[in-house]
Parts: structure tokens; sequence; C-alpha cells
């Protein structure tokens, strides 16, 4: 415990870390205002709900393009939302003022995709991890050059990386660095933004367990998204699956996965590969054409889709709603 | 230092090891000047400004005689002896007018720089950091002043200063600068959502931080290859301005001025344009090559991976 940031209380377990309600963000993509122009607005995200309780990861899940990754830097404050609530620890984050969140920052942290990307090119290890101490620890230099060590060693790298720049690192490296400049504020949030998809596959693994065992050595709450369910599927309590900037389906992670209840869900989960060459288990074709975001129809985003859809799922949006304990799906078939 | 835990072994012993290491391990700047230096082309360049360079500083001492005097013996003769590039039409040594014409040309260039990064990367750095209506405000004005054309805009601007050496310099810092602005703008609008610009905010670094420390360097090389490309521009405006007889005034000479004046004797003594022709096409030719030397050497990414 002393090797964390000590001054910032922590929430007793089975408090909620994270609220978000009705979370929508819409891009503008018509230009200056002219007249005759029609207005076209791309609904990113559209109405998203879910809570990370004290603790625990939440996996979103869903195909490029369905509003994982503009959800979490909503929740992050990258980007200002259209509209809705995001509470974090109780408090609106949305609504705080600049000075408020920028203490606010420092429990809110990100790992993104791309290992290469996430490292200023131009910097040394031992700059990238230096300035989140400047900025949130109080620490003495020598003590922040001591802790920054002790970061790499948490995430497997240890002193000699020090003087590294991005590019003289693997993927792999590169991504435990980007892990450990997320900790070094002592973080009770970390989102994980596809922290894999851009790693080898023997990596990816290692990234894996890295994020897990982090979790629960320090007690921070996740969000994991990925598109893919395997990695959810571990690294997940809860899972959100997304389509079409909706949330569709949401519950335990292995229940979900293991028992689908969305269509989409489950074409999702047929389209994982099965490692036992005689398993029989039928292919869901997919069919009809995607979703586009631009000035969508009404009805539920996922009929164009679907299999099931009938005149019903064409003409209204379908809640999301409880069909099991514990379990939603935004699904009148279901 | 009581809130670390035991068990991690103090950090200076682990970071003394990267010292010891057998690989070397050096900065950015060096590893590019070390791309630099294996590419002939541009240190050929760097060796021929450098060259200028101290022709142009030293030129009092370098010069054989004073640009202005004038010798008896008649106006524009070929090359002697005692005049190697000849004499102009009032009599005075060319190769000395050539050393001091030098001096012009290369304050231009560099002055003209100066200018269009102090204009144009704070304006570009302001419109692709800060977006929306503050870049369609300025990309709008930048777009305007592109639009002028160049060489008549800087004969405008000089009709209404008036000739002098210091106007020259502005009228074509007042033209140069929004090719730099755009170039600028592009860069912040590419780097901005790298991950690791999104990881410092996410961190909570402040905007000018943003700018300073993680835009600006990245978008280093591009701008200094920019600077180092629009440097022989300036030049060629100068000496075309000069040709003109829009340039600094008489006696002091330019390389352009020198061509002019020689063109009365082009058929009879063709040596007396070529040379100021030369000096102008060499001095151009290697900050040409010193710029795409550069480019290729100040990707941080191009050293072995």
């Amino acid at each position: 415990m002393s090797t964390m940031v000590a001054t910032r209380p922590r929430l007793e377990q089975g408090t909620t870390a994270l609220q978000v309600t009705e979370l929508v963000k819409e891009f503008n993509l018509s230009g200056l205002p002219w007249p005759g122009q029609r207005k076209t607005v791309l609904r990113a995200v559209g109405g998203v709900s879910f809570d990370v309780p004290q603790g625990t990861t939440l996996g979103l899940v869903g195909e490029s393009g369905c509003g994982k990754s503009t959800t979490a830097r909503l929740v992050a404050k990258l980007l200002p939302a259209t509209s809705g609530r995001v509470l974090f620890q109780g408090e609106d984050i949305l609504a705080a003022s600049g000075a408020r969140m920028r203490s606010v920052r420092q429990s809110i942290q990100m790992v993104f995709q791309d290992p290469f990307s996430s490292l200023n090119p131009r910097k040394r290890v031992a700059d990238i991890l230096d300035r989140p101490l400047v900025l949130h620890s109080g620490l003495s230099k020598r003590q922040r050059l001591e802790r920054s060590v002790e970061l790499l060693e948490t995430v497997g790298l240890n002193g000699d990386h020090m003087v590294r720049f991005s590019h003289e690192m693997s993927g792999g490296q590169c991504q435990r660095v980007a892990i450990a400049r997320a900790l070094a504020p002592g973080p009770a949030l970390l989102i994980a933004d596809e922290p894999l998809s851009a790693l080898d596959v023997s990596i990816q693994a290692q990234i894996l367990n890295l994020l897990v065992s982090l979790k629960s050595q320090r007690q921070f709450s996740m969000i994991f998204i990925s598109h893919d369910l395997r990695a959810v599927e571990y690294a997940a309590d809860e899972v959100a699956v997304m389509y079409a900037g909706r949330i569709v389906e949401q519950g335990p992670a292995v229940e979900t996965f293991n028992d689908p209840l969305h269509p989409y869900t489950q074409m999702l989960r047929a389209a994982i590969p099965e490692a036992n060459p005689r398993a029989d288990r039928p292919a869901i074709r997919m069919q009809g054409e995607p979703f586009t975001p631009i000035n969508p129809p009404p009805g539920c985003c996922f009929a164009s889709r679907c299999a099931l859809a009938t005149s019903e799922c064409h003409q209204s949006q379908p809640p999301l709603e409880v069909k099991i304990p514990g379990r939603t799906a935004a699904c009148f078939k279901v | 230092m009581q809130t670390l835990p035991a068990a991690p072994p103090p950090a200076s012993l682990s970071l003394q090891a990267p010292l010891a290491s057998p690989v070397p391990r050096r900065g950015l700047w060096s590893d590019a000047f070390g791309r630099l230096r294996k590419n002939p082309a541009a240190m050929t360049g760097l060796v021929v400004i450098v060259a200028l360079a101290l022709t142009a500083i030293f030129a009092d001492r370098i010069a054989p005689y004073d640009y202005a005097r004038q010798f008896v013996g008649g106006p524009s003769e070929a090359p002697t002896r005692a005049f190697p590039f000849g004499t102009d039409s009032l009599g005075r040594d060319q190769l000395s007018r050539v050393i001091y014409g030098s001096r012009i040309s290369l304050s231009v260039g560099f002055l003209v720089q100066l200018m269009v990064l102090a204009i144009g990367v704070p304006l570009g750095a302001l419109a692709g950091y800060a977006g929306g209506r503050v870049d369609g405000l300025i990309m709008r004005f930048t777009d305007v002043m592109y639009a002028f054309p160049d060489l008549l805009f800087v004969i405008l601007l000089l009709a209404v200063l008036g000739r002098s050496e210091v106007n020259v310099f502005l009228a074509i810092g007042v033209v140069a600068w929004p090719t730099m602005a755009r170039l600028v703008r592009a860069q912040f609008l590419a780097l901005k959502n790298e991950e690791y610009v999104l990881a410092a905010r996410v961190s909570g670094a402040s905007g000018w931080r943003i700018v300073t420390r993680h835009l600006l360097p990245n978008a280093s090389g591009p701008i200094i290859v920019a600077v180092t490309l629009g440097i022989p521009s300036a030049i060629l405006t100068e000496a075309i301005l000069a040709f003109l007889g829009l340039g600094a005034p008489p006696p002091l000479p330019s390389w352009g001025s020198l061509v002019n004046d020689a063109l009365d004797s082009i058929f009879t003594v063709p040596l007396l344009a070529i040379f100021p022709s030369l000096a102008v096409s060499v001095t151009m030719l290697a900050f040409v090559f010193l710029g795409d030397g550069l480019r290729d050497a100040l990707d941080p990414r191009a050293s072995s991976r």
C-alpha cells in the first residue's frame, strides 16, 4: 500500500466508482451555417448508461466505430459530451471546472491502443514518467526518480529502460511504459482503450495479465475496451456490448459470452474461432447493411443486420431492459 | 523516503547501469547530426553555407578592394590578373562586389526566415491547437495573404515603404510567412490527436505545456526543413528585386543588382553577369541540398529500430 500516492482517500468496496447516465456525443458534420444546407449530425454515442462498482472491471466490446473509444474519451473528458452525466466518485465531472478537473485528472488515467504513438518520440522514458509525478505527487526530484524506477519494475521493466526513447523499445515494452505512466498518479479508474489490439499475440497475453494483476494489487477500477471477446471475458467482471453508439447488452462477463441474449452478441460470439476443429458450432452468417451513424433511421440500430428483425424493430428503438436477473438487453425478440 | 517500501533496490543503483552499458545512448539531435554527416550532398551544402557565411562576415578583409572604389582603365573590362572577375561599368572590382554582395543575400535569407518564424509559427500553432473559429479566422486571413501574387505584393510594399535594405527584408517577410503558418497548423492538427498528447491531457498537462513540450518539438523537423528551404527562396526574391532595381540603394552591391549592372555589357563581357548569377545559384543549391538532407536526418524514428 505504501507504494501508492497515500494522500487520496480510498473508497469502500461496494460503492460506485463511476456512474455514467445517458451519455450522448454528436459530431456536427455540417460546416458554417448556410441557407438551404441540411444539418448533418454523426451520433457516435447515443445515450449510454453504465456503472462501474469500485474495484471492478467493466469490459466494453463492439466492432470498430461502435463508439467504444468515444465513450472512453468522454469519460476521461478528452472530448466534450453533447449531453449526459458522468459521476466519478459521486462528482459530476462533465460539469467540473477546469481547476477542479485538474485534480480529478490524477484519478482517471488512460492506456491507449498504439504503444508507439502513445509515447512522445522525443522524450526518454524517464521524462515520460516524471511528468505525471511532477503534476500530482509533490515528491522531490530524487524521490520522483526512485518512484519512476519503481513503476517500471511494477510493469516488468527496470531502470535500464529509463534512458530509452520509444523507438528503442518493442511494442510490448512501450505499452508497459504507457501503463507505468498511467499508474504514476495513483489512479482510481484506469481506462484501457484497446490496449492489446496493436500488439503481437504473444505479447497480448502478457499485457493482459499485467493489467489484471495490477488491478487486483492496486485495487483500482477499470474500463477495459476491446473487440477481443476472450480478452474481455478474462479481464472483466461486467461487460457491456456496444453497437452503433448504444449498449445492446450488459451483464456479467462469463454469462454474457456463454449464453448471449442479444442477436448481435450472439453474432460476435459465433465469430470467435474455435480451438477444437471438430467442434460442431453453427456459424451465423452476416447479412444486411451495417448501421450508418449519420442521420440514423428510427428503430433498432441492429435491425438492418438482424435475422430476427420484424417491422416493429424498424419502427421503434427497443429499450435496454432486464431479461434475466442481473442481465439486460435491448431487443424485442429476447 | 519513508513512504517507499524496502523491497526495490535504490534507484541510484539501477540508474547507474545504463550509463555503464556497452551501447552508447545519444540524444536525438546528435543522432540526427550523425545521419546528416553520412549525406554527402547535405554536407557539401553545409560546408558551402559556412564558407559563404564567413565570406559575408569577413567581406572587408577578404575582398581585395573596396566595393565602391573606381579604377581608371575603362568600364566593363574582362577579367585580368588584378581583377579576377573583371571590372564593372563604373570601373569597380567585380570580385569585391560579389564578395560584398553575399552580405545582403545571406542576411535577407536569415532575417526573412526569422520573421517567418516569428509570425508563422505562433499563428499556425494557435490555429492548429485551438481549432474551431480561431482556426477559421486565422486561416482565412492567411489564405488572403497567400492569395496575393508574391512578387507584385513585395513590389507594392516597397513602393509604399520606400526603398531601403530593411524594407526589403520586411516586404519579403510579410509575404513569406503564410506558408509557414499553414505548415505548422497542418503539423499541429496531425499531432494533437496523437495518443501521447491525449495522455498528457489525461495527466492534466496545461495547454501551454502541450504546445511547447509535445507539439512544437515534434513539429520541429518539418519547421527546420521549411526554414532551410525558405532561405534560398528569400535570396532569390531579393535578387529579383535588386535586378529590377528595387533592392538596397547603390552603391551597396547585391547579387541581383550586379547582374542588372552587367546587362549593358552582356554581349561584350558576359562574365560580369555570370559570376554573380553563379553566386546566387551556388548559394541556393547549397541550402536546398542541406534542407533535403535535414528532412531525412530529423526524423527520430529513422534511426535503427
